[in-house]
């Protein structure tokens, strides 16, 4: 459905993207992770056929965006930029795009997303009165208008409540399983790329570190780790000290009462057994996951590291 | 959907967004209205009606057509919206024409509103019925808004090329260019003493040859154009 292939750009002589290469099945949800200028923006331009590729391509059902018009039609975008009229209704906003899409049933299509997104009582007021949050949930429904086969959605959750948040993830979680939208997911929050991603890429400096589902990811980079809740703050503070001297302990972090270890994999189970050699009284002891966000930050870290 | 349908979405939309900027409009309506008023008024007894109609209607034109190609093409690059219409089916050069024709048809509404005020005033001025002759008449409906378009798109295409820099620069050299033309007749009169010069046949078609001059500049320039230029340039 999306493929790239060996993806080089360059700016002025600065090498903004090195070989990326991947691939995005039909149904999928791809997120595509990063920290600022690592090049997930000019990524998608360019698999949008916004900007043009030193050497390497980037195809959507086989054929580069740019050169069919026609291809264009079953592609959905919600980039940085909402892409509102600002002096326009959402009404007029969403007829304008659905026009260009050549949708028909127009005012049909518009009431439904409208009341989808939460803005059928708003429909014609101006969309310069909107919040950050109003307008991103319309240029939501704008990006759906035409019912596209593939979405490309750079950032959908940001300036968004944790109510519109939830909204944004919901609805990519339904259109893939319902209706078998793949979707392109560029994004800085890695709590939603983990709850809704079958499949993520980061990407450093314009190289892609690592390029797996989720699952391969927390099994091949995760550590085993152990969370420890203790009675009080002296029990905690002796029980710190404790796993601080063990050997088998790579990293310790208190929170008020619950201690994290992070461990290596065999000794997971003799902890509990030296803290009780000493003394400490112990609450509860569980196996602890680490999540994407410490994946993509000791990736991250290890490959700056390394330049 | 054809292409030529695709435009006219565009054109109908930037018409409507137009009519929707209360400031624009009152600028368009200033320089229409005003400076039409303000030709004939300070033209005293040097006032010559066609000479006055055939700048106002042209100048007028222009003036207002770059507010307005300010609104159509660089405001949507500076707010980022073109970035998607980009993906979307039509083409960047139907979206082009679309924003070139949605740009000219309101600046000729206020070019036609700036002459029609002329008339009515110059003819309350002079207690007599003036019309405007032939040729002006022939410069107004077919001279006029080929040049507002030629304007527009040569304006339009500079601000989806360059930089905002450059396109700041641009705006200073339109009003510096233009605005000592708004006033012909203080213009004219400084430079020639009068207004007597009667515009004929001969300066009509100058406009026209100048225009298509201005169109096939734009046109061999538009090659250029590309969805990665307009991209790179977004500040």
């Amino acid at each position: 459905m999306i493929e790239v292939q060996d993806l080089t750009k360059k700016f002025n002589g600065k090498t903004v993207l090195r070989g990326i290469t991947l691939q995005v099945k039909e149904g999928e949800i791809f997120g595509y992770l990063g920290p600022n200028g690592a090049g997930k923006t000019t990524t998608m331009r360019i698999i949008l056929g916004l900007l043009k590729p030193t050497s390497g391509r980037a195809l959507v059902f086989g054929k580069e965006l740019g050169d069919s018009d026609d291809l264009r039609r079953r592609v959905g975008v919600l980039l940085e930029s909402d892409g509102l009229y600002e002096r326009l209704s959402p009404y007029e906003n969403l007829d304008y795009y659905a026009q260009l899409y050549s949708v028909s049933d127009i005012e049909e299509k518009i009431k439904n997303l409208l009341n989808f997104v939460g803005l059928s009582d708003r429909q014609n007021d101006r969309v310069g009165v909107f919040s950050k949050g109003m307008k991103r949930r319309l240029a939501l429904a704008r990006s759906m208008i035409h019912e596209p086969d593939v979405l490309f959605y750079d950032e959908p959750s940001a300036g968004l409540d944790p109510e519109a948040q939830k909204l944004v993830r919901d609805l990519i979680l339904r259109l893939a399983r319902e209706k078998g939208v793949t979707i392109f997911l560029n994004s800085h929050d890695l709590d939603e790329v983990q709850r809704v991603c079958s499949k993520i890429a980061i990407l450093q400096r314009g190289k892609i570190k690592t390029y797996d589902t989720v699952e391969n990811l927390r099994r091949k980079f995760s550590k085993p780790a152990i969370e420890i809740a203790l009675d009080n703050d002296k029990e905690a503070e002796k029980a710190l000290d404790l796993l601080n001297s063990l050997d088998y302990v790579f990293e310790c972090e208190r929170d008020g009462l619950s201690i994290t270890a992070t461990v290596k994999d065999e000794k997971t189970s003799t902890i509990l057994g030296a803290l009780i050699k000493e003394g400490i009284r112990v609450e509860e002891v569980k196996k602890a996951r680490e999540s994407l966000e410490d994946i993509y930050l000791n990736i991250v870290r290890q490959s700056e590291k390394r330049i | 959907m054809s292409s030529m349908n695709m435009t006219l979405v565009v054109a109908r939309k930037e018409i409507r967004n137009i009519f929707r900027n209360k400031g624009l409009l009152f600028g368009g309506l200033w320089i229409g209205g005003m400076f039409g008023v303000l030709n004939v008024l300070l033209s005293g007894q040097v006032f010559s009606f066609n000479n006055t109609v055939f700048s106002v209607a042209l100048l007028v034109g222009v003036f207002v057509g770059s507010m307005f190609s300010a609104q159509v093409f660089l405001r949507e690059k500076r707010e980022k919206t073109i970035e998607t219409i980009l993906c979307t089916p039509p083409s960047l050069k139907s979206i082009w024409f679309g924003k070139v024709l949605g740009a000219t048809i309101p600046a000729y509404f206020f070019s036609l509103l700036g002459v029609t005020l002329v008339t009515i005033i110059a003819n309350i001025m002079m207690r007599s019925l003036l019309l405007p002759s032939l040729a002006i008449l022939t410069h107004i409906l077919g001279v006029v808004p080929v040049f507002i378009a030629s304007a527009i798109s040569f304006i339009g295409l500079c601000q989806f090329l360059l930089g905002m820099r450059e396109n700041k620069i641009i705006t200073y050299l339109i009003i510096l260019v233009l605005f000592p033309f708004m006033y012909p007749s203080i213009f004219s009169g400084l430079i020639q003493g009068n207004m007597n010069v009667v515009v004929s046949w001969s300066e009509v078609v100058v406009c026209l040859i100048g225009s298509m001059l201005l169109l096939s500049l734009t046109t061999y320039l538009s090659r250029y154009l590309s969805k990665e230029k307009i991209i790179t340039t977004i500040p």
